[in-house]
């Protein structure tokens, strides 16, 4: 079953070009030039229960634009989003009563005080039952250790701790869907490995959907069965990380160090450099495997080292990117 | 029913973690305590002042002003703890702090009025409660019920009517997208139109601030109704005139709001 449902989502603003000088300035007063953007242009897309669905793309791309429409803090210009069967935009109020959402780049924990008081506030919002409140914190607590720090002002708490705090508070009336906006930004790689495993730790157990914005790909192959790029607004890829790979990178290298220089050709793998003993091989994964190309030339010449290259998910990705650009250009 | 009661645990809970958060800061406290106190009792000390000078202000004797003034800073009071969030309404919404409120399954006006329980405003009580059991003693006033009800409807539709006017101001800011309202200045205007009695003013102010922009219903006619009744003018205390032209502006105030949280855009990208 599909548990969020986007349709034809656009979100249109008025962007305001501002001509130069005091000049500019005054005649801006009168005559405005606006131009209309769409920062979301025309998005579908469907999620079922219990996915963990990476949401990226370029800085400026419209993936916290969509974020917010989807929690019903924006209203998006047409297009429809059904959570759960209902549009956050007509009943808001049942919508995020079963949702939980966390921006890196803001906190709902309130400054001042200790972070406990923050979900003790949050218990009484969500009219938690105490029973329920105690083993969801439990449960929270275990993954994430946080009573080490639940009596420290919030203003206190380094930023690990902060977004520690800030996803088990989204967390503490066990929502079935998760809107996470960029947890993992400026963390440090103790504090990223912790939010990693919490997000796999509260998908495996709650079997809660969530939505994963992030610009650090390891969370995307670590986090993510399905990955949705987005470019200037439109969705540009949508499916599966290894899918993915397979269609931009097919190619692997794979680099052997003989005892002596040699040259090799194989029928399967194309010999991209051959540098005194060492020789480069570039070859399709669905064409011959690892194991079977280094025995092949093993027959041939004594083989000392071998290496493996895999393409680098940063260099795929950005080839999305950059192709999502010119497509539309 | 149910709901009700849900909300006044929330608010409850809200009002104790603002008082909370407040107290963290004991220094700005007592500063806030020293400053209004000396602010207000100068302020009483200079009509005074001026009455001993004159005979009288706008034909009111300093009794009656103590009475008025008191009145005065207490709704200011009152307004500040309950309404201070609409000072900021602007920079709340240029950093798209009300994305907080949508993402809970809550009333919107209900949560923004009660984030900040604002304690710093019983500074201002405290000299403004001075000051007016001061000017309650000097008018011989009889602590009777129905005094007691008159002075009640007063404090609650004056507070309520600064509220909703600086809820109006602060809701602008959906619609200008800047952060500066005019919150403070009709700050300066509350003061002016309730602490002095309106009869300084010319008759064409005074029927612009009864009539067109009710300030003066803050204090002015309440409590000249209260110290020298004149039956027959109305048909109901002047009193219950304030609490329901407070009550009026408030639900507009609302509605003003409401469309203005339609026009919200969150903010950054």
């Amino acid at each position: 079953m599909n548990i969020i449902e986007v349709s034809h989502l656009v979100k249109e603003y008025k962007k305001i070009k501002k001509e130069r000088g005091l000049r500019g300035a005054v005649k801006n007063l009168f005559v405005q030039n606006t131009e209309t953007v769409r920062a979301v242009d025309d998005i579908s897309f469907s999620i079922e229960k219990g996915d963990i669905v990476g949401y990226i793309g370029p800085n400026g791309a419209g993936k916290s634009t969509t974020v917010k429409m989807l929690s019903g803090i924006m209203r998006p210009t047409s297009g429809e989003i059904l959570i759960d069967g209902i549009s956050p935009q007509e009943d808001r109020k049942r919508v995020v009563r079963n949702l939980g959402v966390v921006f890196g780049q803001r906190s709902q924990l309130n400054w001042d005080l200790r972070l406990g008081e923050t979900f003790e506030l949050l218990k009484r919002i969500y009219q938690i039952e105490d029973k329920t409140y105690t083993e969801n914190l439990g449960t929270l607590n275990e993954i994430f250790q946080i009573d080490r720090f639940i009596d420290t002002p919030v203003r206190q708490l380094s930023l690990g701790q902060r977004m520690r705090g800030d996803l088990v508070a989204a967390m503490l009336h066990s929502p079935e869907v998760l809107f996470l906006d960029e947890p993992t930004i400026g963390l440090d790689v103790e504090a990223k490995y912790s939010v990693r495993k919490f997000i796999k730790e509260i998908n495996q157990r709650g079997k809660t959907t969530i939505i994963l914005t992030t610009h650090d790909l390891g969370d995307i192959q670590e986090l993510c069965q399905r990955v949705i790029i987005i470019n200037e607004g439109a969705i540009i890829e949508d499916g599966s990380l290894d899918e993915l790979i397979d269609k931009i990178a097919p190619y692997r290298h794979l680099i052997i160090d003989f005892y002596h220089p040699v040259t090799i050709p194989h029928p399967h793998a194309e010999l991209v450099s051959v540098r005194e003993a060492r020789s480069v091989y570039r070859f399709r994964k669905d064409e011959i495997t690892a194991a079977r190309l280094i025995e092949d030339i093993s027959h041939t010449a004594p083989i000392k080292e071998v290496g493996l290259e895999e393409a680098k998910i940063d260099d795929i990705i950005r080839t999305v990117y950059q192709q999502g650009s010119t497509c539309k250009a | 029913m149910k709901t009700i009661r849900y909300y006044i645990s929330v608010a409850a809970i809200s009002i104790r973690q603002s008082i909370q958060s407040r107290l963290e800061y004991p220094f700005m406290l007592i500063g806030h305590v020293l400053a209004n106190c000396i602010q207000w009792v100068i302020g009483f000390a200079t009509i005074k002042f001026v009455v001993d000078q004159f005979g009288s202000i706008g034909g009111w004797g300093y009794e009656s002003l103590a009475f008025l003034y008191g009145m005065s800073v207490l709704s200011h009071g009152l307004a500040v703890v309950f309404f201070i969030q609409t000072w900021g309404m602007g920079y709340w919404m240029i950093d798209g702090e009300f994305d907080r409120f949508l993402l809970r399954p809550m009333n919107l006006i209900f949560q923004f009025l009660f984030d900040d329980f604002n304690l710093i405003g019983f500074t201002d009580i405290i000299p403004g409660l001075m000051v007016f059991v001061y000017g309650c003693v000097k008018v011989h006033l009889t602590p009777s019920f129905g005094n007691i009800l008159l002075i009640l409807c007063t404090l609650a539709g004056g507070t309520l009517i600064r509220g909703a006017v600086w809820m109006f101001c602060g809701s602008m800011s959906f619609w200008t997208r800047s952060p500066a309202n005019f919150t403070d200045m009709v700050g300066e205007l509350f003061e002016r139109v309730s602490i002095y009695p309106l009869t300084i003013y010319p008759r064409w102010v005074q029927a612009l601030f009864t009539f067109l922009l009710p300030l003066a219903w803050i204090t002015f006619w309440p409590v000249k109704d209260i110290l020298e009744p004149e039956p027959g003018i109305l048909p109901v205390p002047m009193a219950a005139v304030t609490l329901a032209v407070g009550l009026l502006l408030f639900a507009g105030s609302c509605v003003v709001f409401r469309a203005g949280m339609g026009r919200y855009e969150s903010a950054g990208s």
